[in-house]
């Protein structure tokens, strides 16, 4: 396959949210803002892209066995990293994602792309996918944050968007208000996206 | 057997692999995140008790062991005591509700900040804004010290009022006759 | 601790703080193997199953291993390895002993390492410092709230099955619409406890 088919497949084709529907808890819960979903989507990305490369690397030497249990320790071994770095140097982003960020060890797409891509396929072709499944990932959510985050709280990354007479529309900001969006969003992505595609 | 020795071989030296390197992450980090939440803690304290030039953290039995109460600091001014900060919390809608209140003189809230909470985005995270907190501003230890709760809060800012409440009575018990 | 504190824990874990319609964790078992409610059921013991055996191993863990050693960094990774064996344990367990239970759990088995919940709930557990017997009952009312959530869930499902939709709402977007608005159902517990 080649590399630009690999990339564009996770941006689009095989997005990991609008199609495939993976690592649905992040999505929903931490996607209240733009901002933090960005964060959110950067931090998964990291992981998978760190788990990808060690995972394709160590493909020879891992017995199919036992692979599932290396593939859960170097991936849980990235996101305590990651958890690390967020603590130390973006504690406000660390306390809103709060939970989610070890969570991100169950994320079924990085269990999922280092079982059926990375531990199959060469260095460059698991990073090419890695960037365009994470890059899908982190799109997905920060639509699904702005589209939240300008009604629930009228603002958009943190900018004011309407003047004072906008009542916002507090449920986009609270938990069914993440399950009526992505429903609706994903909707719209098969009308418009994949219909087109196929 | 061979099979099962080079298996578990093979898991073992991953997973020792990924503790080294999380060791090191670690030492990396366990610095930098314990002087930002010491950083945190002071600059708090220095807007709730403004006068004092000297903390000390008071850490006997009799204060940490009350309900409600994780931290107590003791403010001083050349020497003498002007003032407390009580970090106490309540029970929120998402967890706990961290706050640090500020008694001055002999019993007048100077001030309160949320210090942690993981309140509900939009609704409860209301009691970290400044035109909720500043009721607490004058309030007296030995009176009332609760104030109207937010609507569509009302959970998170009860947590609020228990957690103001109990350093109050704390002051009132202990601190007042330090 | 009273009796009162462990009821608050329950009451909240299963209605007001719902595992999967507020908190968000455990969503993919929920919409994946809720087509049918007789599944759905078959998952909710599975998960109910292991998420109390899995709460009671790592709070040991937590208490004698990790802080008495000083390494609860390693917290995420001895966890997720401890769900993992707990799951791959049971499994085989329950394939010698009892093959007709086998055949009734068996297929979640293998799903639930990869559930959010069970990982959540063993962190959520340690964060609000829970002590072994308020762990357990968190435990018991995550479990009984997931499995309340997927076979209500999987009830309205089975109606839906029939129902006239556009076809671009066919599938996940329905079925989260729908979960919306039993999350927002559920949203009337709040100031239970």
């Amino acid at each position: 396959m080649k590399l630009t088919n690999i990339f564009s497949r996770g941006l689009v084709m095989d997005n990991p949210v609008f199609v495939q529907a993976l690592g649905m808890c992040p999505i929903l819960a931490v996607t209240n803002t733009a901002f933090n979903s960005l964060g959110m989507g950067m931090a998964t990305t990291s992981v998978l892209l760190g788990s990808n490369i060690v995972i394709s690397l160590l493909r020879k030497s891992i017995p199919a066995k036992i692979r599932i249990p290396c593939f859960i320790v170097v991936i849980a071994t990235f996101v305590t990293m990651v958890g690390m770095i967020l603590e130390a140097y973006f504690p406000d982003l660390n306390q809103s994602l709060g939970i989610f960020v070890p969570l991100i060890v169950v994320n079924c797409l990085i269990l999922g792309r280092a079982e059926s891509f990375a531990s199959k396929n060469s260095l460059v072709g698991s990073v090419t996918d890695a960037i365009g499944m994470g890059l899908g990932f982190t799109g997905a959510l920060v639509v699904l944050g702005m589209v939240r985050e300008t009604f629930g709280f009228g603002s958009l990354f943190d900018m004011q968007l309407f003047g004072e007479a906008f009542e916002p529309m507090a449920l986009m900001a609270m938990p069914p208000g993440a399950f009526l969006a992505l429903g609706i969003l994903m909707a719209a992505f098969n009308k418009i996206v994949y219909a087109k595609l196929k | 057997m061979r099979d099962i020795i080079k298996m578990s071989l093979i898991l073992l030296i991953i997973t020792s692999v990924s503790g080294m390197i999380l060791g090191f992450t670690n030492s990396m980090t366990e610095g930098i995140i314990l002087e930002r939440s010491l950083e945190e803690i002071a600059s708090s304290l220095e807007t709730l008790i403004t006068d004092a030039d000297e903390f000390e953290m008071l850490d006997d039995e009799e204060i940490i062991s009350r309900e409600r109460i994780k931290e107590v600091y003791a403010g001083y001014e050349n020497g003498s005591i002007v003032g407390f900060a009580v970090k106490s919390f309540g029970q929120g809608y998402g967890g706990e509700v961290e706050v640090m209140v500020g008694i001055i003189g002999d019993g007048t809230i100077s001030g309160v900040r949320v210090m942690s909470q993981s309140e509900t985005p939009g609704l409860g995270d209301k009691i970290t804004e400044e035109s909720f907190l500043e009721n607490y501003q004058g309030k007296i230890t030995s009176e009332d010290v609760a104030i109207d709760t937010i609507g569509g809060a009302t959970v998170s800012s009860k947590a609020v009022n228990d957690a103001v409440e109990a350093a109050a009575s704390l002051f009132e018990d202990i601190l007042k006759n330090r | 601790m009273s009796a009162s504190s462990i009821f608050v824990i329950l009451v909240s874990a299963i209605f007001v703080n719902n595992f999967v319609l507020s908190r968000f964790l455990g969503i993919c078992p929920f919409l994946g193997v809720s087509r049918k409610v007789e599944t759905s059921f078959g998952m909710g013991m599975a998960v109910t199953f292991v998420m109390t055996m899995a709460s009671i191993i790592t709070f040991l863990a937590q208490r004698f291993i990790l802080e008495s050693l000083g390494i609860e960094y390693m917290q995420t990774i001895v966890f997720i390895l401890v769900i993992a064996s707990l799951v791959q344990l049971v499994e085989m367990v329950i394939q010698k002993t009892s093959p007709t239970l086998y055949q009734s759990l068996g297929v979640y088995l293998p799903l639930i390492t990869t559930n959010c919940a069970v990982l959540g709930l063993t962190i959520l557990n340690i964060q609000n410092q829970y002590n072994l017997i308020e762990t357990i009952f968190h435990a018991i009312g995550a479990a009984i709230g997931f499995t309340l959530a997927i076979v209500l869930f999987a009830a309205i499902r089975e109606r839906l099955e029939l129902a006239d939709l556009p076809l671009e709402f066919k599938g996940f977007p329905i079925a989260l619409i729908t979960a919306g608005l039993m999350s927002l159902a559920f949203m009337g517990f709040i100031g239970l406890v």
